[in-house]
């Protein structure tokens, strides 16, 4: 596959990967390597679509609240396999909105399957590989879209709760230009409620008993050659209270000592340390719009669904 | 006057010596109050005698009940004066519960805290326990006028000692006489095999934490908020969690859980109503820091 744009080299990756054993705080996308990245969308529990909002009603925000005019250039970040997106643009063409579509992610399978997704259709895509946290993203962000003269962010499914919240807002903001717009579809939690807390951690935690997507989960790690057998795998809450946000994580615990070399290095996993693999976030509605706006946001519209929200902000100018 | 009133078998030495406890404990606590209401402080002995006599019919109970607290609250009063004013058998009652000091009076025996004065006092006559118990209950009704750092500490002394010492006696069963709870607390000591007061509290402990010994309780009841607690048991946290109260009662550090199936919830206690539902299920002391 070739890419529009490399924002991060393999070394940069091996490097971060690295690093993050040391810590025992994996990057998530590194799940997705080797393979993995159609078997997120095969094996993992997706809630059902009409919990989540629809193609219909993204496109309804984009065409009343952002693409009034002139040539509109939508950026997904975490792009995923971009089916939505493809949906979207459709029914924005069929509205005659003209628009383009940039897609992001950093792992190179997620964009291999968003090739895919594209082939045959009458779209160009444009595929970055990069780290939205990275420190080059910001500039080259905006020299690749320097031509465009309106751009709508978007960040659908689980690309929101993969991040850090200061850091993701805080990157939001400096990557917005004022007046530009940005679409986050996080999954939601009906309440702040301990009561509430325990019926998703319960919901989360039967996942634990899924072999097939605690293989996926686990699969950065069984690359190299840490065996599932030498841990358990374990999930953990944490609240986020400045941004409204449950946070499940979920980690290996090693149970039998191991010793392993990568890249030159030799690393030392001893019980009972846990390697955090994957975080879920879901947020409550009014704590994050809150949130979002005392970054200096607008928020502009929200849509409620059962498991996923759409809010819409917009950059304030100054 | 429910109390001399409702005392129509009393001998006429009781009697007198009721009503010298009534004026006696009224003018001990004479300009105190209550820091819930602002009542006048004596109400608080008064209903603990009236509590006790309406359950033992038990004289000298009702008597050490009313004056429970003057040698606490007033500076002028020393426990020499309750022996010599009530007579020994009321005077070893109230000693028990004094916390001024941690010896009998006309004793040298020091114990290391109250609750060992407590105890020993308990072992010899199980009133002590049941003046004691009862103070605990009318003080609970007063909880919330407490600083929140405060009532987790009481509720969490509670919970550790009153709740399983009530539990042993049977305190709330309404035919349990005195004798019957002496019987009762004789039967738990030699079942687990104690035979002096300075091991009770660690069985007293473990009926409702694990792991807990003298030397955690007393770190625990001194920084009581900021303790992390555990429950084990999902089907626990989920009664608690169940409770009206739990989300502004406490704090949720937590959850966690492993593919082998175990489960733990950490939080800490913000004030103490959650610990006054009975505490339901065990809890595990986790860590804590000052």
């Amino acid at each position: 596959m070739s890419y529009s744009h490399i924002l991060s080299s393999d070394t940069d990756l091996e490097l971060e990967f690295l690093r993050g054993l040391k810590e025992r705080k994996i990057d998530q996308k590194f799940m997705y390597f080797g393979g993995n990245a159609s078997d997120f969308y095969t094996k993992w529990p997706h809630p059902k679509t009409e919990l989540n909002p629809s193609a219909e009603e993204m496109a309804e925000v984009l065409s009343t609240y952002v693409a009034r005019s002139g040539k509109l250039l939508i950026i997904s970040v975490g792009c995923g396999n971009s089916q939505r997106e493809l949906a979207v643009l459709q029914l924005l063409r069929a509205q005659d909105i003209d628009v383009e579509y940039l897609a992001i992610d950093s792992s190179k399978e997620m964009l291999a399957l968003t090739e895919q997704t594209f082939k045959g259709t009458e779209y160009v895509v444009q595929t970055v590989l990069a780290d939205f946290m990275g420190h080059r993203f910001i500039q080259e962000i905006n020299h690749i879209t320097k031509h465009h003269e309106k751009r709508a962010f978007m960040l659908l499914g689980g690309t929101l709760g993969n991040l850090s919240q200061t850091a993701a807002i805080d990157s939001l903001y400096n990557i917005l230009s004022p007046g530009e717009h940005v679409l986050i579809e996080p999954p939601i939690r009906p309440s702040l409620k301990h009561e509430d807390d325990l019926k998703i951690f319960k919901r989360y935690a039967s996942a634990l008993e899924m072999i097939d997507l605690n293989h996926v989960v686990f699969s950065a790690l069984e690359k190299i050659g840490i065996p599932y057998d030498s841990g358990e795998m374990t999930i953990q809450t944490e609240r986020e209270v400045s941004s409204g946000v449950l946070r499940i994580g979920y980690s290996f615990k090693i149970i039998k000592p191991i010793r392993l070399s990568y890249r030159g290095e030799v690393l030392h996993l001893l019980p009972p340390e846990h390697i955090q693999l994957y975080n879920v976030r879901l947020f409550f509605p009014d704590t994050f719009i809150e949130f979002v706006e005392n970054h200096e946001f607008t928020h502009v519209h929200s849509l409620l669904k059962m498991k996923r929200g759409l809010f819409t902000f917009k950059k304030n100018t100054t | 006057m429910l109390l001399i009133n409702a005392c129509a078998t009393c001998s006429p030495e009781e009697n007198a010596l009721l009503k010298k406890a009534l004026s006696f404990g009224d003018a001990a606590h004479s300009g105190q109050v209550r820091k819930a209401s602002g009542q006048p402080y004596f109400i608080h002995p008064l209903d603990v005698a009236i509590r006790l006599y309406n359950k033992y019919h038990d004289i000298p109970l009702a008597i050490a009940a009313l004056l429970h607290d003057t040698v606490e609250d007033n500076e002028e009063i020393e426990m020499i004066d309750i022996y010599r004013e009530f007579g020994d058998e009321v005077g070893f009652l109230v000693d028990s519960v004094t916390k001024n000091h941690l010896h009998y009076h006309n004793s040298n025996k020091k114990f290391s805290n109250k609750d060992q004065k407590l105890f020993f006092g308990g072992m010899k006559d199980i009133r002590c326990f049941l003046l004691k118990i009862a103070d605990r209950e009318n003080n609970l009704l007063t909880l919330s006028a407490l600083k929140n750092k405060k009532q987790i500490r009481i509720s969490f002394e509670t919970q550790a000692i009153y709740a399983p010492l009530l539990k042993i006696l049977r305190y709330d069963d309404k035919n349990t006489t005195i004798h019957d709870s002496t019987g009762f607390f004789q039967a738990y000591l030699q079942e687990h095999n104690i035979t002096i007061h300075d091991h009770v509290d660690q069985i007293l402990f473990r009926q409702t934490f694990e792991d807990f010994n003298r030397s955690i309780f007393d770190q625990a009841y001194t920084c009581s908020e900021n303790i992390v607690w555990e429950v084990h048991n999902l089907a626990n946290y989920e009664q608690l969690c169940h409770s009206k109260q739990f989300d502004s009662s406490v704090t949720v550090l937590g959850l966690y859980a492993t593919a082998g199936g175990i489960f733990i919830a950490r939080f800490k206690f913000l004030c103490a109503d959650i610990m006054q539902e009975g505490g339901k299920g065990r809890m595990r002391l986790s860590s804590f820091s000052t």
